[in-house]
């Protein structure tokens, strides 16, 4: 007698075991981490988006109510104001007064000249001068007071003509008295 | 058939991508460039405010009649009417004969006198003759020079006669401006 048993179970597999689980194949995965990735994307950007929405709004409220508070109206008040000021500056800075040549002559002038006519000229180019014509008793006054003009720190200029001998024996002149503009400036 | 799905996913993917995620990108790119001109502009309007309270500090410190003063000296209009009104009482309170006045309405703009920026400053021409004793005369004068209201004399000539009541020839002119 045999005394090998006899068995029903195989001993050792007949066929290679069939997997359930398919591998997945690298094409699939990516495509699936590519779409996972995209819609990651989409939703970030989604709710950054409103994010950033929330965020301009607040912005523009935060500007809105600094704006309030500047008041454009006033500052536009401030800067014409202060526009004003500087022009008014400018403006007195070349403001020439006439008091001083008054009081110039009447201290320069001498006794023995009169003055007949006078004339006041200023413009933006030049320095302003004043044309007297007088008549004085002799040439010496006349000499005379002409230097007593020009001893002024105040005048650029003093020259004389025209001269002419009266029938009374006075002499008739004229005299152009060009001053130094800061004589005359408004302080 | 086996690349189908992979397929799908991959053309869902590209799909999310361009027709969804790119138009957000783009205006959020936008919206960052908004953020950013916003951001800066609150910036400068806090500094704004720091100059306005600076302005505003000093705006009261100037008196009332300080700012009177200066609206007076430079109107924001040729006020020639004024201007003939003022030198008229000028001339009254000194006892000098106002014979003519003349104020032109029209008027020079003096870029010398205006500010680089905003303000334009223009000037009108007048001319006037006076009579008054040699005094009266002097005084007149001295009264046009404090005026507010700034009086440039530009020329002046009398002649003087045998009695002291001369006849004085004016030609001046006057500044305002004129607005932003």
């Amino acid at each position: 007698m045999n005394n090998e048993t006899a068995s029903f179970i195989p001993k050792t597999t007949l066929t290679k075991p069939i997997s359930y689980k398919k591998r997945m194949g690298l094409f699939t995965g990516l495509s699936i981490f590519l779409l996972i990735l995209a819609a990651a994307m989409w939703g970030g950007l989604y709710f950054y988006k409103n994010n950033l929405n929330e965020r301009l709004a607040s912005l523009i409220e935060s500007l809105k109510q600094a704006n309030a508070v500047i008041d454009p109206d006033f500052l536009y008040g401030v800067n014409n104001l202060s526009q004003k000021i500087d022009t008014a500056k400018t403006i007195l800075g070349k403001h020439l007064i006439l008091t001083p040549i008054f009081n110039f002559l009447q201290q320069s002038t001498l006794q023995n000249v009169r003055f007949t006519d006078f004339s006041f000229h200023s413009s933006d180019t030049g320095n302003p001068q004043i044309n007297l014509k007088g008549a004085s008793r002799d040439y010496t006054s006349l000499a005379l007071q002409v230097e007593e003009f020009r001893k002024s720190e105040d005048i650029e200029s003093v020259s004389a003509s025209d001269f002419t001998l009266g029938l009374d024996g006075r002499v008739n002149f004229s005299l152009v008295i060009v001053f130094k503009p800061s004589y005359l400036k408004f302080k | 058939m086996r690349y189908l799905i992979p397929l799908i996913f991959l053309t869902t993917a590209i799909v999310i991508s361009y027709y969804w995620s790119k138009p957000i990108y783009d205006d959020i790119r936008v919206m960052l460039d908004q953020e950013n001109g916003l951001n800066n502009a609150l910036t400068k309007s806090k500094e704004l405010q720091i100059i306005r309270d600076d302005l505003l500090a000093r705006y009261n410190s100037i008196s009332k009649s300080d700012l009177e003063a200066i609206e007076k000296m430079i109107p924001n209009n040729p006020n020639n009417v004024k201007i003939a009104v003022e030198i008229e009482n000028i001339a009254r309170k000194n006892n000098v004969v106002l014979k003519t006045l003349s104020v032109q309405g029209m008027t020079t703009p003096d870029s010398s006198s205006a500010p680089a920026q905003g303000l334009s400053v223009a000037t009108m021409d007048m001319s006037f003759k006076a009579s008054a004793p040699y005094n009266s005369f002097l005084n007149f004068l001295a009264d046009l020079e404090k005026s507010l209201r700034i009086i440039e004399i530009k020329n002046l000539t009398f002649n003087a006669g045998e009695t002291d009541f001369y006849e004085y020839n004016f030609s001046a002119l006057t500044y305002y401006s004129y607005g932003q």
